[in-house]
């Protein structure tokens, strides 16, 4: 029923390597195999202990556990303190100290070579950047020349213009008003201006009559 | 089969990870290095970072690495020791071979050491990553005693057992 019953060496946890040639020795049921018939309906009863036995018990567990592991915890720190005052030990860390002493010193030349290659790039960088400053500055300057120059022209211009001043704004009026300026005007498919509001065009003769120039 | 995802992910592969000899000494504490993202004085240490890192902290799951970037106009490398002290390491402008050896010689430790602390290459070593589990493995070595048990008078239980005060 359960396979393999021949051999003798079977699902075995704790085998002796003293063998016994007699019987065969039984150690566990195989692990594939249904439960007994005897034995399937089978409720196990739980053990009930009361609440305060489990308190109890737990605190006796508790207080065990933490002073073995303290006692335990102590003794790893002595052994290791031992480790430590060794001759060989002593030694090791002395060698050690030493080693770390020469790499720091060489690091720290390291540290000042770099520093020194980035001082010198600094300067190269700021005089690069003076020099750019002054280029520009002195750019804006011209432009700024420029400007000035386009600006007077302009003003020279418009002053050319005839403005009315104060004195002259009597006259300008007398002007105005003595020659209104009339904006009709009318165009022939000649090309002939015909100007004024009630103008008729036969009473103009032919050479009197404007051409319309393009200015 | 697909790619890997991600720029170069042969970082991230275990042979990449394991082959380098980037183990920082027991006295470090806190390597942290300061970059930029932008900048050719920088470019050595974001290369370093790139390829180097994640080595580093494979190999020393246990050590704090951390990066900060874009704090300071120049980068470099500190590190923070078991009594206090800090080494401080100048990057600037160095490439990343350079930022490698530098590390390598000053915080690292040295090839012999790594040797000598190397369970699997030391046949004088027992346990779990060595080559022999327990020295009863050996031939001419005394049998495993959880089979063989020993002579009464060389259990420490019987020796020092004493029946008349118990």
């Amino acid at each position: 029923m359960f396979g393999s019953s021949g051999s003798r060496v079977l699902n075995v946890i704790n085998i002796s390597y003293i063998q016994s040639r007699s019987k065969r020795v039984w150690v566990r049921k195989p692990l594939g195999s249904p439960m007994a018939k005897s034995k399937i309906f089978r409720i196990t009863p739980k053990p009930v202990l009361p609440e305060d036995e489990k308190a109890e018990i737990k605190r006796l567990f508790d207080n065990y556990k933490n002073s073995m592991k303290s006692i335990r915890h102590y003794f790893f720190e002595q052994s290791l303190k031992q480790a430590e005052s060794g001759e060989v030990a002593q030694m090791k860390h002395r060698l050690e100290d030493q080693e770390h002493e020469r790499l720091m010193e060489e690091n720290r030349l390291e540290n000042e070579k770099t520093a020194m290659l980035r001082e010198e790039r600094l300067k190269i960088q700021a005089e690069k950047t003076q020099q750019n400053v002054l280029a520009s500055l002195i750019k804006k300057e011209g432009e700024a020349k420029l400007h000035k120059i386009q600006i007077e022209d302009f003003l020279t211009k418009q002053m050319s213009t005839p403005f009315i001043q104060a004195e002259n704004i009597e006259k300008a009026i007398e002007d105005a008003l003595a020659n209104p300026v009339n904006f009709n005007f009318a165009l022939d498919l000649n090309g002939y201006v015909y100007r004024g509001k009630d103008t008729s065009i036969d009473t103009i003769p032919e050479e009197k009559r404007e051409r319309l120039n393009s200015n | 089969m697909p790619f890997m995802k991600g720029p170069a992910p042969i970082r991230r592969t275990i042979e990449y990870l394991d082959r380098n000899k980037l183990v920082l000494k027991d006295r470090v504490k806190i390597f942290s290095i300061n970059y930029n993202t932008k900048g050719e004085n920088h470019e050595g240490a974001r290369q370093f970072v790139f390829w180097h890192l994640p080595q580093m902290q494979f190999k020393n799951p246990n050590i704090q690495i951390t990066t900060f970037k874009n704090l300071t106009p120049s980068p470099f490398i500190q590190c923070y020791l078991e009594n206090g002290e800090e080494v401080l390491m100048d990057v600037d402008f160095k490439s990343k071979d350079e930022i490698y050896e530098r590390v390598r010689r000053i915080v690292c430790k040295s090839e012999e050491t790594l040797k000598a602390e190397d369970k699997l290459d030391n046949p004088a070593n027992f346990g779990s990553k060595c080559q022999k589990h327990c020295i009863c493995e050996v031939p001419g070595q005394l049998p495993c005693p959880s089979l063989v048990p020993l002579p009464k008078s060389w259990r420490g239980k019987y020796k020092f057992q004493k029946p008349d005060e118990l």
